[in-house]
């Protein structure tokens, strides 16, 4: 009995602890706010082994320079499907976070989107197909030239163009 | 080097390991919620007081292993922990889930070898739990 009080005295004491050092984070987690798998169904980190999801050239691909060229002259949406902490610490600017499970600004963030001729999607790169499943679902939403961005992320990264950090204040209204 | 030294040493090595377990999810509470939540286990709403829960019980627990307070509690606790682990590791495993394990940071992918140093983990916590505050003759 005595061992089992102690236990539960270490387990109140520790999640205690947690909720401290969580509140004290730069990057806690919001206790009342859901948090979902990257996606829904396939795979976790990714929303399918890469290649399986769709046929190959379900989507154009853009090149990181044409995609820098859109991204100068505003004339394409970028759509960001890597999750909310990822998109947090470095994204094109600009860029709409919608991960493939979605999120409450999903309807605004796809209205915004019908105001660009092109949107270009991007995940992690990382063997993922979280960007042709984000893709996939913009184009049944009526958005006909929906492109995945080559390379993804790390390619933008490692051609050192532009880039911001922080949540995505697109994604609550910008037209 | 007697018994008793490598139990303790033993001890301290689970708690060492457990607090840096805690020390690299600290910098990103947000990060290991979505990790948590690629388990597919927990309904959504539960995940975040997971993510938070978690490392504060890995640290107090892994600290009390580390000065030796409390050891038999801390180190049964950090065991049932850990049997945990191993069956949420497997659970994806065996569904096809790929994902990174959320264990220490970083980005490692969860395989069966994750898997497998979980069991060691959970031996030697067990180890420590069974030996623990055990009179002195018994153990050396």
């Amino acid at each position: 009995m005595r061992l089992l009080l102690q236990m539960l005295a270490i387990l109140v004491g520790g999640s205690a602890l947690g909720l401290g050092l969580n509140a004290l984070s730069h990057a806690p987690v919001r206790l009342g706010q859901p948090v979902y798998a990257a996606a829904e169904s396939g795979t976790a980190t990714c929303s399918a082994p890469h290649g399986a999801s769709a046929p190959d050239g379900s989507f154009d691909s853009i090149s990181r320079q044409e995609a820098s060229s859109l991204c100068t002259a505003c004339t394409a949406g970028f759509v960001d499907a890597r999750p909310a902490s990822e998109f947090a610490k470095g994204h094109i600017p600009n860029a709409f976070h919608l991960p493939p499970h979605g999120h409450g600004d999903e309807a605004q963030v796809v209205a915004s989107l019908r105001h660009y001729g092109t949107v270009v999607v991007y995940d992690s790169g990382a063997g993922c197909d979280l960007a042709e499943t984000v893709a996939r679902h913009l184009r049944t939403e009526g958005l006909n030239d929906v492109r995945i961005l080559a390379g993804a992320w790390p390619a933008w990264e490692a051609g050192g163009e532009p880039a911001e950090s922080g949540a995505c204040a697109a994604c609550e209204g910008r037209p | 080097m007697n018994r008793r030294t490598i139990l303790t040493l033993l001890r301290m090595l689970v708690g060492a390991l457990f607090i840096y377990a805690a020390w690299t999810k600290l910098p990103a509470f947000d990060a290991f919620a979505e990790e948590i939540a690629n388990y597919r286990l927990l309904p959504a709403a539960l995940v975040p007081l997971f993510a938070a829960f978690l490392p504060g019980i890995e640290l107090l627990a892994g600290a009390m292993l580390l000065t030796g307070r409390w050891t038999r509690p801390a180190a049964l606790l950090l065991s049932a922990m850990t049997l945990v682990f191993i069956a949420a590791l497997s659970q994806a495993l065996l569904r096809g889930i790929n994902l990174t394990c959320g264990c220490f940071g970083g980005a490692e992918v969860a395989t069966w070898g994750t898997v497998a140093r979980d069991v060691v983990i959970l031996v030697a916590a067990l180890v420590v739990a069974w030996k623990a505050e055990r009179p002195a003759h018994r153990l050396t």
